[in-house]
Parts: structure tokens; sequence; C-alpha cells
């Protein structure tokens, strides 16, 4: 019997050797080296690996009243180029995160993190090369951190900034978007299309994917540094960026009514125009290039056009003077978009809340 | 009746050792493959059995809920090398010991046509028991019935990175809990000359949790993977050549896991059950030595959301049988030749 016993131990202290030696992983490309812009240590692979969550790029596009799979209160991510209006739904983006699109020579992608909540137009277009982007895998702060193929460089989708690769410390060039439900959507653009679901991929787009994660203030999948507590993590917000400080706007401080806030940020004048019906919050910068100070006046039920300036102009949505004397012109859009707060509390700490 | 119950509880410990499974998870499948290797028999008084086993678990198709979608551009495979240890301490008492070493690859393809590939290896966590035999002193039976408790040891890493970023808790080797593991087993020959025999193994896993996964950014969500409940019914038909013992074996496996958790919140696309075919074959060229080779084919799925799911597996497995002196081993694949050594 000792000498099976003998035998044993050997074997175990065999593996446990073995083991111990030969415990790692490898990739294939060391892509991920070089230097960070994050705390490389607060990044995680979020499981499905580099494209296992693959973006769209140039996906087939429906009227919309083809689009039976969306109900009125789906929210979706609203872009205009001339007279193309497009909508991206978040039943698709939940499932692709990234769709890469040219609307009317205007190369955009939309970036969308499910778990942030977050919606922003991209311009493709960087340093002079147009690029695709793509779900690396990774998160920091639970947020999406997109690749461009161009280059491989990882980019921080909340950051806005390219964080690891060739084109570290590029700064991503907003495209204004517009982020609502459905039913205000196609009522403000009854012309607009719509994702198709016939998307190339295989996937239940009926289902969201993440179960009560949207609502659940106490559902948190990944770690968040720091985490914020003021408001309740799942609540949405519109968060305005200056100068790499945050200030956000909750979205259930806008009322029944078309609601405006004439407000100032980082020595920026500011206007907030939001509506819980209709289910958006968008803003812009009140003071010209050539230094007037505009103050606004919310119109009602006239969706696209929000509000009117003290000159008599009116204004869309997308901030583009429809009427008065001002027609034609554009007002400054802001860097801003929606998100849960549990994102701006950790990406921009000590984010001024409204 | 010794003969039989000790013989299909070898036969059983050859037969359902590497059922193992993976872990759910909310993208893939892959991880810790060791609930579902359990299935080791129980070993007479002082005799030592060693069972090495290479199981092979591809998986590739995606399923939504019990609907396999078409999409075939992820795929992970887990190669696992299990070797466990059964020493009987007294006539009803067994203890195990099985170390686990696990190698995962994940393939991506990417858009620009490559395929993005990651590879971890590493020791996994071990699984220690502790068996009663129901039915030792009650040899003449055509039943035979044990039962075990223990524990999953969390001696795998579960800290892995690559190039120092975290990878996620199903592709760590180890989970970094200590699991509660619970076993039975029943088996009936029909008759004492009938070479068929018929079997059933039930697990049970609670799962630990995991505090030190986020320790560096968040010691507050901690990860847990889901409870899982196993059970595993067959058949076996022994064939007698003067060559060689073999048996064909043919049995299902049903397994269902709860949802992992997070910081004690659900995590969407784990957990489900799931049915699978296992044929499979024994082969014993002597009293010492016997071979086997099992596949697994999944027939029924209904899994929590979207996941990544075994398309199928194989298992190679070598038991070697160190039978002391003065003792009898009776082995199913041994029927009628009483092997004393």
């Amino acid at each position: 019997m000792k000498d099976y016993m003998l035998f044993s131990l050997k074997l175990v202290n065999l593996l446990l050797m073995f083991s111990i030696c030969f415990t790692s992983c490898k990739k294939d490309k060391d892509k991920l080296k070089g230097e960070w812009l994050i705390p490389k240590s607060e990044v995680l692979d979020g499981g499905p690996g580099k494209d296992g969550i693959p973006a769209l790029t140039n996906p087939a596009f429906i009227a919309a009243s083809d689009a039976t799979y969306l109900q009125d209160n789906d929210l979706v991510v609203g872009f205009i180029s001339g007279n193309d209006v497009r909508a991206y739904p978040h039943a698709i983006l939940d499932w692709h995160e990234i769709i890469n699109d040219d609307v009317n020579g205007v190369s955009i992608a939309v970036t969308y993190c499910p778990l942030t909540g977050t919606g922003i137009g991209w311009d493709r277009n960087v340093n002079g090369t147009v690029t695709t982007f793509g779900v690396s895998g990774l998160l920091y702060n639970t947020n999406l951190i997109p690749y461009d193929r161009a280059t491989d460089s990882n980019w921080s989708q909340m950051k806005l900034l390219c964080v690891n690769g060739t084109l570290i410390r590029t700064k991503v060039q907003v495209i204004p978007v517009v982020e609502t439900t459905w039913k205000t959507w196609k009522a403000m653009y009854a012309q607009t299309k719509v994702v198709s679901k016939q998307t190339g991929y295989s996937r239940n787009y009926d289902r969201y994917p993440y179960g009560d994660y949207k609502t659940n203030n106490d559902n948190l999948f990944f770690p968040l540094n720091p985490k914020d507590k003021r408001l309740p993590s799942k609540e949405r917000v519109h968060g305005v960026i200056i100068n790499d400080i945050a200030k956000v706007y909750q979205y259930y401080h806008f009322t029944d009514s078309m609601q405006l806030i004439n407000d100032s940020f980082q020595n920026t004048d500011l206007v907030i125009a939001g509506s819980q019906p209709d289910n958006f919050i968008v803003s812009f910068v009140r003071r010209l290039s050539n230094d007037t100070l505009l103050t606004f006046t919310p119109i009602q039920n006239k969706l696209p056009v929000i509000m009117q300036d003290n000159e008599g102009t009116e204004w869309d949505i997308f901030g583009n003077a429809i009427s008065g004397p001002r027609a034609g012109e554009q007002l400054s859009a802001t860097v801003s978009f929606m998100g849960y707060w549990l994102a701006w509390g950790a990406f921009y700490p000590n984010a001024e809340i409204y | 009746m010794r003969y039989i119950i000790l013989s299909t509880i070898m036969y059983y410990f050859f037969f359902v050792n590497s059922t193992y499974n993976c872990f759910a998870q909310a993208c893939c499948s892959g991880g810790v493959p060791l609930a579902g290797s359990i299935g080791t028999g129980t070993a007479t008084a002082k005799n030592m059995q060693v069972l090495i086993t290479y199981d092979v678990n591809l998986l590739k198709d995606l399923i939504d809920t019990g609907t396999k979608l078409q999409d075939e551009n992820r795929q992970r495979t887990v190669h696992s090398i299990l070797t466990e240890f059964n020493y009987g301490i007294s006539k009803p008492f067994t203890i195990t010991a099985l170390f686990s070493y696990i190698i995962q690859q994940r393939k991506v393809l990417q858009t620009n046509g490559e395929k993005d590939k990651l590879l971890v290896f590493g020791m996994g966590d071990m699984v220690f028991l502790i068996k009663y035999n129901l039915l030792w002193n009650r040899p003449n039976l055509r039943w035979s019935g044990a039962v075990g408790a223990g524990s999953k040891i969390p001696v795998g890493r579960s800290d892995l990175t690559e190039n120092g970023i975290l990878l996620p808790a199903d592709l760590q080797p180890g989970s970094g809990a200590w699991d509660g593991m619970f076993w039975f087993y029943a088996a009936r020959q029909l008759t004492s000359t009938n070479p068929f025999r018929l079997e059933s193994m039930a697990t049970y896993r609670i799962t630990g949790t995991n505090h030190n996964f986020y320790a560096n950014s968040s010691p507050d969500l901690g990860y847990k993977f889901g409870n899982e409940f196993q059970y595993v019914i067959g058949a076996a038909y022994t064939i007698t050549s003067k060559l060689m013992m073999s048996d064909a074996l043919l049995q299902v496996r049903y397994r269902s896991t709860t949802a992992d958790m997070v910081g004690g919140s659900i995590i969407p696309n784990t957990g489900g059950r799931w049915l699978y075919l296992i044929p499979g074959i024994n082969l014993q060229t002597n009293q010492k030595l016997s071979f086997r080779l099992t596949g697994e084919i999944p027939v029924y799925r209904h899994l929590s959301g979207t996941q990544l799911s075994t398309s199928y597996k194989f298992n190679i497995s070598i038991l070697y049988k160190g039978i002391s002196k003065n003792y009898t081993i009776h082995s199913p694949l041994s029927r009628g030749a009483r092997g004393v050594f």
C-alpha cells in the first residue's frame, strides 16, 4: 500500500509544480501594451472578446412605417444630415454597441454603451483618415472602450479620448445626436429611416439583453471608481462637458411641457431644453460667435421646434434656426449626452448637479 | 453481489467521472469544469485508484433561450486535464481528491477576417469529498448506492490578467470561492447474469462568493457563480471477449444552474437548463488499466437570455487501479474474472 501512496503523492506533487509553473495567459498580439491614459488596473475584459459584440457598418435602413419591431416608447438615437434623417434604436445598439454609418457625406459612428446608457455620435474622420470603430470587449468604469480599425487604438467612450495606441491623446470629435423615443422622433421626422433588424447578425432584437439593469439601482456588473451616490445610479441625466468638467441635468426635473434652463457653467452660457413627455434633453451655447447673448423661451407642441429667442428666431431640437431673423444659423452644440448617473459620477468626479 | 455492487461503482467511477460542465457567463460559457466531475465511485478499503481524464469542450453554439442563432463568430474551447485519486479509508468510507488543469482558448472572428485569440491556462480548483457506501454491509444486493459531501477548494488562480487587464471570471482557471459539494449515486444490476446495468448520479453544488475578484477597485462586488444541480441516468451493456472486456454506454445528463451574481445582483444571460446525450465505450485491457472514450451532445437547452453553449464534448480517460495485496477488486469490466493481486 505504501507504494501506491508514494506514487500518488509524487503525482500530486508533480501536478502542483506543473500547475504553479504554467499558469498564465497569452494573446496572439500584444496590442494592449503601451501607455494607457486611464488606470490599466481598472480596465476589464468584459467577456465576449474583441469584436465579440459585432459593430455594424453601413447597415440596412427601412422606412419608419416598416419598423414594426419598435414600440413608441423605445429609445432611439437620431441624426440628421441635410435631408437624410436616421434613427439608431437602442434595441439594435444594445446588441451591437457601435454603428458605423455614412449619412449624406458625414462619416459617423453612433457609439452606445448599454451599461452606462450613453449614446454619442463620433466623427469617423480621425486626423484626416476615415476609419470605422469596433467593440474592443474592454470596459473602463463599466463603459464601452471602442477601438478604431485604422490603427487599432483604444478609445474611452465617455472620456471622448483615445487612451491607448498610436492615436493616444487624440480627442473625439463629437457629432450632435438626439436621444428620444421612437414616437417623438418619427413624429418630428416622418421621413426618417431606421436601422433594419436585418443586420446580417442573428440576434433577438425584441429582447433587452440585460434584465432589469436599466431600472434596478443596485444592479451593477462591473466596478466603478469612484462610486458617487448623490443620485440613484440609474437615473438618466444629461451631462455637459466643458474643460473636462461635467454638469448634469436630471431628466425628471423636466416637466410635462417643454421646459428650458438658462444656465452658466465654466463661464459658458448654456440653454438646456427638455421635455418629459417627449423624452429628450438637449443643450446649446447661448452666446453667439459675435458675443450676442440670446435668451430663450420654450415653444410648446411644435416639435421639432423647441424655443424662441429674444430676437424672434425659432430654433429646433438640433439648434437650427428655422424661422425669424437668424433663420439658417445654428447654435453651437455643447459636448453633451444622456447617460446613467453612475457613469457620470465615475468619469467626472464631483460633477456639478443642477 | 458484492462483486456487482463494487463493479458497478467502479464502472460508474469510470463512466461518469468527466461529465464536467461549464459555468454559464453573460457572454460565454466556459470556466471551471469541476462540478460534474464528482462522478467517481468508491474504493474498497486500503485501495487507491487514479484516473486521468482529458476532456475537450467546444462551445460555439450561440443560444437565445432555446433557439440556436445563426452565428459562429465566437468560439470557446476548454481543455481539461483532471486527475482524481480515490482512497478507501475503510469499508464504507472513501476519500476523493480531484485536481484540475485548465486550458481555455477564446477565438473571435473579427471583421477584418482575422481571429482574435486568447489562451489561458493554469491549475484549476480541486475537489475534496468523503463518500459513504450506503450498502457496504449488504454485499449481496443488486442495488448499490453511495452518498458524499465535501468542498471545492479554490486553489486555482482567479486573478489572471492579460497585459495587466483582468480577465472575466469564467476565463479564470479557478473560481476563487469555496463551494459545498453533495453527491449521490445509485445503481442496479438487472440480474446477476444480465449484461445490462442501470445507474444514476446526482450532484449539487452550492457556490461561494469570490470577494477578491474585483478587490482592486470594488471589494464589495464579489462574484458568485450559479448553484448547480446535475442528474445523470444511463445504461451500460457489457460485452466480454477473450481479448478484453468492453462496455457500450448510453446516458443522459440533466444540468441546471442558477444565474451568476455580482455584488448580490443577478447577471443576465447566465444560468439555464441543459440535457445532453452521452454515448461512450469502456475498454479494459487488464486488471489494472482501463480506457474510456465518451462524447456528449446537447439535445435540449433552455438558457437565460443569450449564451455561448456547448456544441459537443469528448473525453478520453485512463484508469489505473493500484490494487493492494490481499484485496479483491471487482469491476464491471472484469465480470466473471475475479482478480486477486
